[in-house]
């Protein structure tokens, strides 16, 4: 049974910037591009690095290690060095301004 | 208006009857720029060309050899790589070039090959802080200095090696990233002359990429090239935009080795129309032509005694201002209508114009002589002082995906549709063909003549 989780004030991630958090025990990558909110795990399909800091530039994040592309709306992958997606969240911004993940 | 002093010209001086471009200029309200006013296209003769040119092996296999390596090529929009560590992955044939920002002011072109065996360093388009390879994970700042391999005590004779990575010629024009494979070329500047001064009224580096679509054309990239090189096809291929094209009696011209136009005058009926009214241009151009700053003609009327040209020039003029943030009472209405559409050798088109200008290129896909790639752009204006908005990504398309799929390219869409119905069947029926070459028409497919004859330059060389 899933349900949504608080987070953190949308207001306290710029655009296209990234917070890791855990929920459940689990690293959750918080994205903003553009001003939508992302939430995608936080560990490349590559080589299990962690995503967090990585580049986000027009609903895309590169991965800090190698730079594999993934976009932030569907975890797809770019490029021939993975084919597995990340594991996307649905996610909102609740009415006071708090960013809620489901998991 | 041809000269008495001017040598002798393509076709003579046989041209459509009826107003030509140059009766129009005749027209303008304010000061013809002196770029609008050359005409010329000097006796190329009217000799049938080989077909082997667009379905041979043989003769992509000479291009790759000693036109590719040698050409100026576009690459990419230097705003597709705003900041330090952005790349674009160039591929042309089985040639692979990292196109990347090294700093603010400068950006490099490194093979993209790695120095220890030899993988693509970079594999698509991106963000890095280094070029690590991911292969065994030799490394490269972004300079192309050379950073080290794991268990360095295994490559004690790199350090006789030259390890930075080799590097191709890399220089801007109009906010285009060009590259040339061959360290003694020319200039940019002096490959493309006079395509710059010819386009100093539009300053194409502060303009913004708001739409990129790719998609694979299924013929040799000279057949996609050759599509947008002559206004001729108009009345078979595109017939429903007559009524404001004046097709038949576009002006074609060549510079030099490397740069031609053709200038096809937009909101002036087709000469193989008759009974056209202003109102049905007016209304057509609109709706139809799909680069007019309105795509309606709803709510639009012509007001008595005014052309549809200047009605349309006029609307634009308008609404480019406001675009732009600049004063434009000194465009032609040529400048701000007319299809004027340069090409630079040897794939390369761009139009002219203040907002809205479309950019073509073909350009081989991978090693196929009968498959290419076809990316088109449309730049924008954005008001002066406000910030430049980003780049666009580039939507590819499938191959079997119709252009309109691609929603931002709005009316251009089913033309370019209307191209693709025709691409692929050229180099299908050149295959078939018993009569083995190609003949074209003297002076409206001119344009086509000059790229053979630049490239039979590069092959003969």
């Amino acid at each position: 049974m899933t349900s949504y989780h608080n987070t953190f004030p949308a207001s306290d991630l710029d655009d296209n910037s990234n917070k890791a958090i855990v929920i459940n025990g689990k690293s959750i990558l918080i994205c903003n591009s553009g001003g939508d909110y992302y939430a995608i795990e936080n560990m490349c399909t590559h080589q299990r690095a962690e995503l967090e800091g990585g580049r986000i530039r027009n609903c895309f994040i590169s991965c800090p290690l190698h730079g594999v592309r993934f976009n932030l709306e569907t975890g797809k992958p770019m490029g021939q060095m993975t084919n597995i997606p990340l594991t996307t969240y649905p996610i909102k911004v609740s009415d006071d301004g708090i960013i809620q993940v489901e998991l | 208006m041809t000269t008495n002093n001017k040598p002798r010209q393509q076709g003579g001086d046989v041209r459509c009857e009826g107003t030509s471009f140059q009766d129009l200029l005749d027209f303008e309200e304010v000061d013809v720029p002196a770029y609008l006013r050359e005409n010329t296209c000097d006796y190329m003769g009217d000799d049938d060309i080989d077909m082997s040119r667009w379905i041979s092996r043989e003769f992509h296999d000479k291009e790759a050899k000693k036109l590719w390596p040698k050409v100026w090529q576009m690459t990419c929009r230097a705003d597709d790589i705003p900041e330090v560590g952005d790349h674009h992955v160039y591929e042309v044939i089985n040639e692979s070039v990292i196109v990347t920002r090294t700093s603010e002011n400068e950006i490099k072109g490194f093979i993209n090959s790695c120095l220890h065996r030899g993988r693509i360093l970079r594999d698509e388009d991106g963000h890095v802080k280094e070029f690590k390879c991911p292969f065994h994970g030799a490394t490269w700042s972004l300079d192309g200095e050379f950073q080290g391999i794991p268990c360095q005590w295994d490559f004690k004779h790199f350090e006789e090696k030259e390890m930075n990575l080799p590097q191709v010629k890399v220089d801007t024009w109009g906010g285009f990233v060009f590259i040339n494979f061959d360290e003694n070329a020319i200039s940019l500047e002096e490959y493309l002359a006079p395509l710059p001064d010819h386009f100093s009224r539009f300053p194409l580096q502060e303009y913004y990429k708001a739409v990129h679509v790719q998609r694979e054309v299924r013929c040799n990239w000279k057949v996609g090239t050759e599509a947008f090189m002559e206004s001729f096809h108009t009345v078979a291929t595109h017939r429903e935009i007559l009524t404001f094209t004046g097709d038949a009696n576009s002006q074609y011209d060549t510079f030099g080795e490397n740069i031609s136009r053709s200038v096809t005058p937009m909101g002036t009926p087709s000469p193989h129309l008759s009974g056209v009214t202003e109102e049905d241009v007016m209304r057509d151009i609109l709706e139809l032509s799909g680069r007019m700053a309105l795509s309606s003609s709803e709510g639009q009327l012509l007001p008595a005694g005014v052309t549809a040209r200047k009605y349309v020039a006029e609307t634009n003029r308008k609404i480019y201002e406001e675009a732009s943030g600049e004063d434009l009472s000194d465009a032609t209405m040529a400048e701000l209508e007319d299809a004027i559409l340069y090409s630079a050798f040897p794939n390369f088109q761009v139009w002219v114009g203040y907002h809205g200008n479309i950019v073509y290129r073909f350009i081989p896909n991978g090693d196929n002589h009968d498959s290419c790639l076809f990316d088109v752009m449309i730049l924008l204006r954005h008001p002066k002082g406000s910030k430049k908005p980003d780049s666009v990504p580039v939507h590819k398309l499938a191959a079997d995906q119709s252009f309109t799929a691609a929603e931002e390219l709005g009316a251009l869409g089913p033309v370019f549709d209307q191209d693709d119905g025709n691409m692929p069947a050229v180099q299908k029926g050149m295959m078939a063909s018993k009569k083995g070459t190609v003949s074209l028409g003297s002076y409206q497919e001119s344009r086509i003549r000059h790229l053979h004859q630049t490239i039979d330059k590069y092959l003969n060389a």
